[in-house]
């Protein structure tokens, strides 16, 4: 599936999109940036209520398809600096992270 | 130069090795048990060998001033400060000298509390608060065992301009410790010094944690009954005990050293 088709389906409002032209092979959900790091998939869209920098590291480290800032939540300023320098694809929604998770998972992501 | 500005001149230079623990909670944190009030810290810190602690309660410094009180004349340094949970979730030790500035942290930690739907909050009457004999005052009535709506760079801005030191707590624990959950050590703000559990070792914590690199580590009690006081403490190699000499401990000026005990 592609970045361009969950962001149009989530309705979510691009921070930073250098290309929606990417290939997303699964989800993740989790506010434990360890957590993330251990267990969500290179290729995965990651959804979160954290809004600090690292998560851009995050991004970075396990090349992930973009990250998805719920609940309404605005990142940093020096968060949204570093999705741009990294390239990394950064989305805020009002959506709820339990309803975002859902959504991405009625799409057909799974977390594995 | 006079004799006596000599002196101080050369005093400011010698360094003292200070045994500290600067992570005691006291019966204000709920989690705290009721045996935890200010004459009693002090005398198991007195026990243990302590030269300097630090009170920090969970979001609130309210029973410091009374820890204070409780050991003057007893040679015991006590820092006022409190534990503040971010809206990362993270634990963070912020210190200060002076009850006034730990009282200024802790009115913009009250007035960003996150609300809860009235009387969902059931902690209150277990915060107490106490004078410096330990004597009831009132019950602390503020949702101090919630996290706060500040996220971590503005804890660490706000302690900064009150001239405190800002330490992550536990870094090594799950949940509430700043590795777990921002995946490692952010390089910004720039963090003096990183505190450690009592289920980690200094050298255990670089190995397992690389983002911690060449940061002073600090092992404290977080005391939350009167027999832990003192279990884990750090040397704080410092001209007077204070929160600029820890400061500067924490960057190695002047032969100044944060040791591990």
């Amino acid at each position: 599936m592609l970045l361009a088709n969950i962001a149009q389906n989530l309705n979510l409002n691009p921070i930073n999109e250098p290309s929606a032209d990417v290939e997303v092979t699964s989800g993740y959900a989790s506010d434990l940036l360890s957590d993330v790091l251990a267990k969500a998939k290179n290729g995965a869209i990651w959804a979160t209520n954290q809004k600090h920098i690292n998560i851009i590291g995050v991004a970075v480290m396990l090349n992930l398809a973009g990250v998805i800032i719920a609940g309404g939540i605005e990142p940093d300023e020096n968060t949204v600096a570093k999705a741009r320098e990294e390239n990394i694809p950064l989305y805020i929604t009002e959506t709820s992270l339990f309803d975002v998770a859902g959504k991405l998972y009625e799409l057909g992501l799974r977390s594995t | 130069m006079t004799p006596d500005s000599r002196r101080k001149t050369q005093d400011a230079g010698r360094t003292t090795p200070y045994n500290a623990d600067l992570h005691i909670h006291t019966l204000l944190s709920p989690c705290g048990e009721i045996e935890m009030i200010p004459p009693l810290i002090v005398e198991a810190a007195k026990v243990a060998g302590l030269d300097v602690i630090a009170i920090a309660d969970h979001n609130s410094c309210e029973n410091a001033a009374a820890v204070m009180r409780a050991a003057e004349g007893s040679g015991i340094r006590v820092l006022p400060g409190m534990e503040v949970q971010s809206v990362e979730g993270i634990h963070l030790l912020c210190l200060f000298d002076e009850i006034e500035q730990a009282e200024a942290l802790q009115e913009a930690v009250y007035g960003s509390l996150i609300s809860l739907p009235g009387g969902a909050y059931r902690y209150s009457e277990e915060q107490f608060v106490v004078d410096w004999e330990g004597e009831f005052v009132k019950y602390c009535e503020k949702r101090i065992a919630l996290p706060t709506s500040m996220d971590i760079d503005e804890v660490f801005e706000r302690v900064a301009k009150i001239g405190g030191i800002m330490i992550p707590s536990h870094i090594d624990r799950q949940g509430t410790g700043i590795i777990d959950i921002l995946g490692m050590i952010p390089e910004t703000p720039d963090i003096n010094g990183l505190e450690i559990s009592r289920n980690i070792t200094p050298d255990e914590a670089r190995v397992r944690f690389p983002s911690v690199g060449n940061r002073p580590i600090f092992q404290n009690s977080d005391a939350h009954w009167l027999s832990a006081i003192g279990e884990r403490h750090t040397i704080l190699h410092m001209a007077h005990r204070n929160v600029s000499e820890i400061k500067l401990a924490c960057r190695g000026v002047g032969g100044r050293r944060v040791e591990n005990a």
